[in-house]
């Protein structure tokens, strides 16, 4: 169910009128997760029983670590991590290991390649993780789960499946969630925190990414051969802009709609396209996902504990994984290695410089981060790493120019990145102290933002990251 | 806060629909392929005009020049889609045409009905009607981009991007032979030729419609497929059966395509000339 479809308006709605109605804590975490289930359900309802599998091996799992003594809670963790990974892998990755180790026609070949994702999987087996581990690591109890069984079945199921960060994010951690679940009041809602968060996300998403999406359609193989440079380049741009309208727009209503239901999710992007680094942009940047691979995979790793050469394979090691997590592709391990190698490298740079970086430089690395991340950008957008290699190659050798049509997309390429531009122009000149100037324009700008919304919004097209 | 965002709102909509007002009607206010197909199919159903003569086409006939038919044509042909949308809207349409032109080479593809559906039925279509601002054609960046043109054009004819580009990628024609190697079951034929096609037919006939037929120049190759072949054959024996008309083409290699399937400018003017001094 798309959060822009007439149906999620409705459910939204009969789920919130009855949510503050019955007034009892426990029943309305029955109402979330059984609104939850008709989201996830709506378009393919068999894959419910993939996500109730889920929900149940982790209910069992934490059961079985909180009942358990020291020793054996270790065995119990680990036991639900691997399966846990292993659903994750059975049905994300199986279509790639068909594809690269068994010949066309084989029957496990066949087999294998023809596992449907589940939508969201990558999204809920990541929080079935965090709730194992969390549990684990929890110390005299103290891990936020009720006690009793029926209780700690609801919580768990709406930890897992509540519906506004379901299936594409944010990722949010056991630890952060699990305390905010309590009866809920409607006097309690912070209305204009989320109808701020709900006017951006939408507007990012119906105004920019689906607008964008009509432009960037041609960047396909092989219709892009027949393009110029000029629009090659703008379509790479526009793609920049799109992917982070869309998933940012995605998080923004994510955390709007969790706001309706008196639930706190944490900030998913932190205009990341002002960053000045590698890792800035990792600290801006699905800011869920980076802080779940450092807290679940680079500190146990070591970190950067165990001297400098292992401090670089630890941070290649994250993101190689970090990239496949996205996509079973191989496009995606090399653009997550390509991320590795160039903060292992920006590292090795800070460490060995004898001095600092003027503050004046600053902009300069801003849009050098910005076009090797855009550059990088490519790897999502075309699924075979040959094609992007034509794609850049086309850049150099296609006309620069061709035509009218080159402006025109140039043209509505630069009127829907503006927003984009502007936007983290906006953080910016916040930042810099001019807040009360800032402050009393932010009615008319929403008011803006909400025009678009209702008179400029393009054809309604899935979320980007619905496919991870 | 809240109160001032919606009060602000409200204001720049009514400001809009003032300015809306004052625009130039001939602005070109496309931003992309299914944009341009709404806008058309929203403006055909909304239109008070009387179209006497109405095309219905795949993306092949948008290569068509409409204006030089005459001011009583109307092309509902959409790229990306079929002639099932542009039938379908004559249907949702009360005031009915004297003619309907139906392109006969892509029978095959299929429809969802998404785009007669999104401009004929809901509230979102029914809204539409009712305030123009709410309209696809009234989107602020495509009216600030037609406003552009329109300037630039003030200056003299702009380059078009296909009056350049006329070698054919390799690749692509590939992919657009996918049509024309498929190899349809007679079951397809007679679902097309005894049903699919025959309803709408009749229906149009039966409200006293003239229907012709006619195909769409292709690249060579493409013209002598068996596919080609075969459904040319079918609709010679329908328009038979039926006394309607149909206009073949047999002169392929007249014609230029930049992609195998779609005329390059000067061969849509070419075709269009064509299918004028045959009508």
């Amino acid at each position: 169910m798309l959060f822009t479809s007439p149906e999620f308006f409705t459910l939204l709605a009969c789920t919130f009128l009855l949510y503050y109605l019955v007034g009892k804590a426990q029943l309305q975490k029955i109402i979330l997760v059984i609104s939850s289930f008709t989201f996830y359900a709506w378009n393919f309802p068999k894959l419910l029983a993939l996500l109730c599998v889920s929900i149940l091996i982790n209910i069992l799992t934490v059961k079985a670590i909180k009942q358990s003594k020291a020793g054996q809670r270790y065995w119990w963790a680990t036991l639900g991590v691997v399966i846990n990974l292993g659903i994750l892998a059975f049905f994300k990755y199986s279509p790639l290991l068909g594809k690269t180790f068994f010949e066309s026609g084989s029957s496990v070949g066949e087999y294998l390649m023809g596992i449907p994702l589940p939508i969201g999987i990558s999204f809920f087996t990541f929080q079935g993780l965090s709730l194992v581990v969390d549990t684990y690591r929890a110390k005299d109890g103290d891990d936020n789960l009720p006690e009793h069984t029926g209780s700690l079945v609801e919580s768990i199921a709406l930890y897992i499946a509540f519906f506004p960060q379901l299936i594409a994010g944010p990722i949010v951690k056991a630890y952060e969630f699990l305390p905010q679940i309590a009866k809920k009041a409607f006097r309690d809602i912070d209305w204009e925190y989320c109808i701020k968060q709900l006017i951006v996300g939408y507007f990012l998403k119906m105004v920019i990414a689906d607008n964008l999406k009509d432009h960037t359609f041609w960047m396909q193989y092989p219709y892009f051969m027949e393009l110029s440079g000029l629009n090659l380049m703008a379509l790479l741009f526009g793609y920049s802009m799109q992917i982070f309208a869309d998933f940012a727009g995605y998080s923004l209503i994510a955390l709007g709609h969790a706001g309706l239901f008196g639930y706190r999710l944490r900030d998913n992007f932190m205009f990341p396209y002002i960053s000045a680094s590698f890792s800035e942009f990792w600290r801006r940047w699905h800011i869920s996902l980076s802080t779940f691979l450092r807290e679940y995979l680079y500190i146990p790793l070591g970190g950067n504990r165990k001297g400098k050469v292992r401090t670089y394979v630890n941070l290649m090691l994250t993101m190689v994984l970090g990239g496949f997590w996205h996509g079973a592709a191989w496009s995606y391990a090399v653009w997550g290695a390509a991320h590795g190698i160039a903060l292992a490298l920006e590292r090795f740079v800070n460490d060995a410089l004898p001095f600092q970086w003027p503050k004046g430089f600053r902009f300069v690395k801003i849009i050098f981060i910005f076009s090797v991340v855009t550059l990088l950008w490519l790897l999502f957008r075309l699924p075979a790493f040959s094609e992007v290699l034509l794609y850049l190659s086309q850049i150099k050798n296609a006309p620069f120019f061709k035509g009218v049509n080159d402006l025109n997309t140039a043209f509505f390429i630069s009127m829907y990145a503006l927003p984009i531009m502007a936007y983290h122009g906006w953080y910016l000149l916040k930042e810099s102290g001019s807040k009360n100037w800032a402050i009393k324009l932010e009615p008319l700008l929403y008011a803006c933002l909400l025009f678009m919304i209702l008179v400029n919004s393009g054809s309604s097209g899935s979320f980007i990251y619905f496919q991870f | 806060m809240l109160k001032k965002i919606f009060l602000y709102t409200a204001l720049l909509l009514i400001a809009y629909t003032v300015v809306l007002r004052f625009l130039p009607s001939d602005i070109d206010t496309d931003q992309s392929q299914w944009g341009t197909n709404v806008i058309k199919a929203r403006d055909y159903i909304l239109s008070e005009e009387d179209f006497k003569n109405v095309i219905v086409g795949t993306s092949l006939s948008t290569r068509l020049v409409t204006d030089s038919l005459g001011d009583d044509f109307v092309n509902l042909s959409f790229s990306g889609s079929t002639i099932w949308d542009g039938i379908e809207l004559i249907e949702a349409r009360e005031q009915k045409p004297k003619r309907v032109f139906i392109e006969s080479t892509f029978v095959f593809k299929k429809t969802d009905g998404s785009l007669t559906d999104y401009v004929s039925k809901g509230f979102s279509s029914k809204l539409k009607s009712t305030l123009p601002v709410f309209r696809e054609k009234n989107q602020p960046v495509g009216v600030i981009k037609g406003l552009v043109t329109k300037a630039l054009k003030s200056g003299g004819p702009l380059a078009s991007y296909d009056s350049v580009a006329v070698e054919i990628n390799p690749e692509i024609l590939e992919i657009q032979s996918d049509y024309f190697v498929e190899e349809y079951t007679d079951e397809n034929y007679e679902w097309i030729f005894t049903k699919k096609l025959i309803w709408p037919l009749e229906r149009l006939l039966d409200q006293g419609i003239e229907v012709v037929f006619y195909e769409m120049p292709l690249h060579p190759s493409f013209c002598e497929s068996e596919v080609i072949k075969d459904v040319r054959w079918h609709i010679d024996e329908l328009t038979k059966r039926e006394g309607v008309s149909f206009l073949k083409v047999n002169n392929c290699e007249a014609y230029q395509t930049n992609d195998g399937i779609h005329l390059v400018s000067h061969s849509g003017l070419k075709f269009t000339n064509k299918l004028k001094s045959q009508l």
